[in-house]
């Protein structure tokens, strides 16, 4: 064997020996994943071929030659499949090989060509040469097939690679494409140059040396997969991937305790170097990692600790530990982020200064504070507690009608119902409210509506008004008051008894001893008592009305006027009137007294339409800017519109005794009651064209 | 057999002239006592003060109460007369000019029979009193049965 001889057998068995070593190396970067297998099995056929081509170079006599080409074609015609696949699992083509037919294809084409190596079809002859044999390529429709069959699937790799690069987002995988079809391709070229083109152009003073330039392409792969990384194929790398660029802290920590890996965010933040972190003690940087505990519970582990910086500061951190297992399931290790949470803490603390200033705030105000929802009361601040006779727990969820004095619950709980409902009601009022031991006060509440827990509720601010002056003044009147009407309704009646009672008597006894004149002035004394205990009535009628608790509630008006139209029907059957009452009249107020204004205003109808011979008397409801406006109206007696502002005054009258009876107190009472009601009176009329009284109640 | 008679308690002069003479204007005579106050009327009652020696035995079939008495007033009256054992059940009809509604409630919670506003008409009123008293005379069966 002369030099050049020994060099090519040796740089075909160094290349075989490369060969070899990059299948191991790929197998044992891991043996398991698919695209290693692959790869070493695409490494299979050149290492075949480096090493039949090592003996070919040797030997000496052709038909040894010749054998040996054949074990190398075995590489040469299988590599283009095995690559191929290689390149599109790579390239996440991986459909193609799940298809039996086409991996069945393949193994044919491989077996094909193979077999027609065999019987001498593509490399026809070898020739002795310097460095040791040369190929004699047929050019045959086979030969050619042979040749459309690598470049095939050569180009479908690089194509794969190509689009893969394209298509990838991932900068790494990008690079590692770009040095698979760039290898690939100059080897391809090169080895194609030398192994079929000189041949054929039977130049053979070249030798074949295909075998070696695949393996530019082979260590191209390599390096690639080294380099940059294969989800699959290097775990380790790929997490140092994900650590790197992860903006929490991230640190893979091995079952003794000991850092292994610290991304940078960790080092920036604690002020280590890479080597000062690597194999430290965990707990020297932060406390509350339990290994073991981790380790066992198999999920997430979550807490907050604090960080402890080269420089002794601490850092408060929110920690997430989980253990790390792998393929067997085994655990590894621990790996832990954390997240950085100073800003949080300081916001916790704003927030807990800025609750505490507000909770002081609320707890020593003199006003009791409170909410209440659905009618419970959810919260009461110390005041309201005190004000109540209730402990806070008491309080708490105890029903708000509970608190409100019996007489003016339901007007306040349909009040509080409307205001939650969106209608607006009048925020500050007078209220009675209930103490534990059954006693009530007066006091001033104030409502508004807020946002508790996600649902409306409402906010209430109490005062006590007991000591009030102005509550003891008003009581001292209404007092007084009471006194005055006892005092009206016995006494000032006994003396009418007496003068009608005497008057009558002498009318009976000394008929015989009076004159006609006589019996007349008899007559009008009676008639002037009876009158003055009429207007006693209306007088008595009118202060209950200030007097009298409200109890606000539906009520049906046509029902009412219904029934008051019946009574006057019935004490006057003969007379023609005809009443239009709309039906379903509704209103919210107090029942006795709106009952008393219907009384008023239809007697009132009745009485003036009286001198007609028919009448017809209506009760109705219209709107009227957005306001419900009830009226009576009659086609009587009317009025002059010039004296429309002496309606309502008391005791004053529009007309004569004798034309119509009266006391001139029933509008004043009707004002009274109306105005109670939050409401407004007025009338139109025209003389002898009848009335109309229009009132408005509190919406 | 005596006969049945009405105690009246009234300080009114007038009024008390008035009653009888709607009383008097009965079918059926109607005999009446009058007490001026509370305290002449349970004098009478119970045989004590000016009426000390009467037979007490005798009682009213009915009484008509003012409310409105000097010194005691008529609740006070009523409240003795039910808490006595002697007078628990005799009938007791209040006669008051006023129409407040805690006088007439008041009135029958301390047990009183009938409460009647005496009406400022003179023919009203003489109705009122000649039908008390038609009434509670002989239409009402008293309780007070007399022991002899």
């Amino acid at each position: 064997m002369n030099t050049l001889q020994l060099i090519t057998v040796l740089t075909s068995f160094s290349a075989f020996l490369v060969y070899v070593y990059l299948i191991w190396f790929v197998l044992n970067l891991n043996q398991k994943e698919l695209l290693n297998r692959l790869c070493a099995l695409a490494f299979v056929p050149f290492a075949i071929w480096s090493f039949a081509f090592t003996f070919l170079h040797s030997s000496t006599s052709l038909n040894v030659a010749k054998l040996w080409m054949n074990v190398a074609s075995i590489g040469w015609c299988s590599f283009p499949v095995f690559v191929f696949w290689f390149y599109s699992v790579f390239s996440h083509r991986d459909r193609l090989l799940k298809s039996k037919s086409f991996i069945a294809m393949c193994l044919f084409l491989v077996a094909f060509f193979t077999y027609q190596q065999w019987n001498g079809n593509l490399i026809v002859d070898l020739l002795r040469q310097p460095y040791g044999w040369s190929s004699v390529w047929a050019i045959s429709p086979k030969s050619i097939g042979f040749s459309m069959y690598y470049i095939l699937f050569v180009v479908g790799c690089m194509y794969f690679a190509l689009d893969f690069e394209r298509r990838s987002n991932s900068a790494r995988e990008k690079k590692q494409a770009r040095i698979f079809y760039v290898s690939a391709l100059v080897s391809l070229i090169l080895g194609t140059m030398t192994d079929v083109v000189l041949p054929m152009l039977e130049v053979g003073a070249i030798p074949p040396l295909a075998d070696v330039f695949i393996l530019i392409w082979a260590v191209g792969l390599v390096y690639a997969v080294k380099r940059y990384g294969f989800m699959g194929l290097t775990p380790a790398t790929a997490a140092e991937d994900i650590l790197s660029t992860v903006a929490d802290s991230l640190m893979l920590i091995g079952l003794d305790g000991k850092i292994i890996h610290a991304n940078r965010k960790v080092h920036d933040l604690l002020g280590y170097t890479e080597e000062e972190l690597k194999g430290r003690d965990i707990v020297s940087i932060l406390s509350g990692i339990e290994m073991s505990a981790i380790v066992e519970s198999g999920g997430v582990y979550s807490n907050e600790t604090t960080f402890l910086t080269k420089s002794g500061e601490r850092i408060p951190m929110l920690l997430s530990a989980s253990a790390v297992k792998d393929r067997e399931e085994e655990v590894v290790g621990i790996v832990v982020t954390a997240l950085d949470i100073t800003r949080r803490k300081e916001m916790e603390q704003e927030l807990r200064a800025s609750e505490e200033k507000y909770r002081t705030l609320v707890d020593h105000a003199l006003v009791g504070i409170g909410i209440h929802q659905d009618n419970r009361i959810v919260f009461a601040n110390q005041r309201m507690t005190t004000m109540l006779g209730y402990t806070l727990e008491e309080l708490i969820g105890l029903p708000i009608a509970d608190l409100i004095h019996p007489e003016e619950r339901s007007a306040v709980l349909a009040r509080a119902q409307r205001r939650q409902q969106g209608y607006p009601e009048p925020e500050t009022y007078e209220i009675r409210l209930l103490k534990k031991d059954g006693s009530f006060f007066y006091a001033l509440i104030s409502n508004g509506l807020i946002e508790y827990n996600g649902r409306v509720a409402t906010l209430i601010t109490i005062s006590d008004i007991t000591d009030t002056k102005a509550r003891k003044e008003l009581e001292e009147a209404n007092r007084e008051l009471e006194a005055f009407s006892y005092s009206v309704s016995h006494d000032l009646r006994a003396p009418l008894r007496s003068i009608d009672g005497f008057s009558q008597m002498l009318l009976e006894d000394y008929a015989d001893k009076l004159d006609d004149k006589g019996k007349d002035y008899l007559r009008r004394i009676r008639a002037a008592s009876q009158r003055m205990s009429q207007l006693i009535n209306d007088l008595l009628t009118l202060s209950r009305i200030s007097r009298a608790d409200m109890h606000f509630e539906e009520l049906n008006l046509t029902a009412m006027v219904e029934e008051i139209t019946a009574e006057l029907r019935q004490s006057q059957p003969e007379r023609d009137v005809e009443f239009i009452i709309e039906p379903n009249v509704k209103a919210y107020g107090d029942s006795h007294l709106l009952r008393i204004v219907l009384e008023n205003l239809l007697s009132n109808a009745w009485k003036f339409t009286s001198k007609h011979k028919s009448a017809i008397i209506e009760f109705g409801v219209k709107e009227h800017d957005g306001k419900t406006v009830y009226f009576v109206r009659d086609d009587g007696a009317g009025f002059d519109m010039a004296y429309v502002d002496k309606l309502f005054v008391p005791f004053q009258r529009l007309h004569e005794q004798d034309e119509f009876e009266g006391t001139g107190i029933g509008l004043a009472t009707v004002q009274r009651i109306v105005h109670r009601h939050g409401g407004t009176v007025w009338a139109e009329g025209e003389v002898e064209k009848g009335a109309t009284f229009y009132f408005t109640l509190r919406e | 057999m005596h006969r049945k008679f009405v105690l009246l308690v009234e300080d009114n002069h007038d009024d008390v002239e008035l009653t009888l003479r709607a009383l008097s204007k009965s079918d059926t005579t109607v005999e009446v006592v009058v007490a001026h106050d509370g305290v002449e009327a349970l004098g009478f009652l119970y045989g004590t003060g000016a009426y000390g020696g009467r037979n007490i035995n005798v009682m009213p079939a009915v009484v008509f109460l003012d409310l409105k008495l000097p010194r005691i007033n008529g609740f006070e009256v009523l409240e003795r007369i039910r808490s006595d054992e002697r007078t628990e059940l005799l009938p007791v009809v209040i006669l008051t000019s006023s129409n407040e509604e805690k006088d007439l409630i008041r009135s029958y919670e301390l047990g009183a029979n009938s409460y009647v506003c005496k009406p400022v008409d003179f023919t009203e009123f003489s109705n009122a009193i000649r039908q008390l008293g038609s009434y509670w005379l002989f239409l009402n069966e008293s309780p007070m049965k007399e022991n002899e």
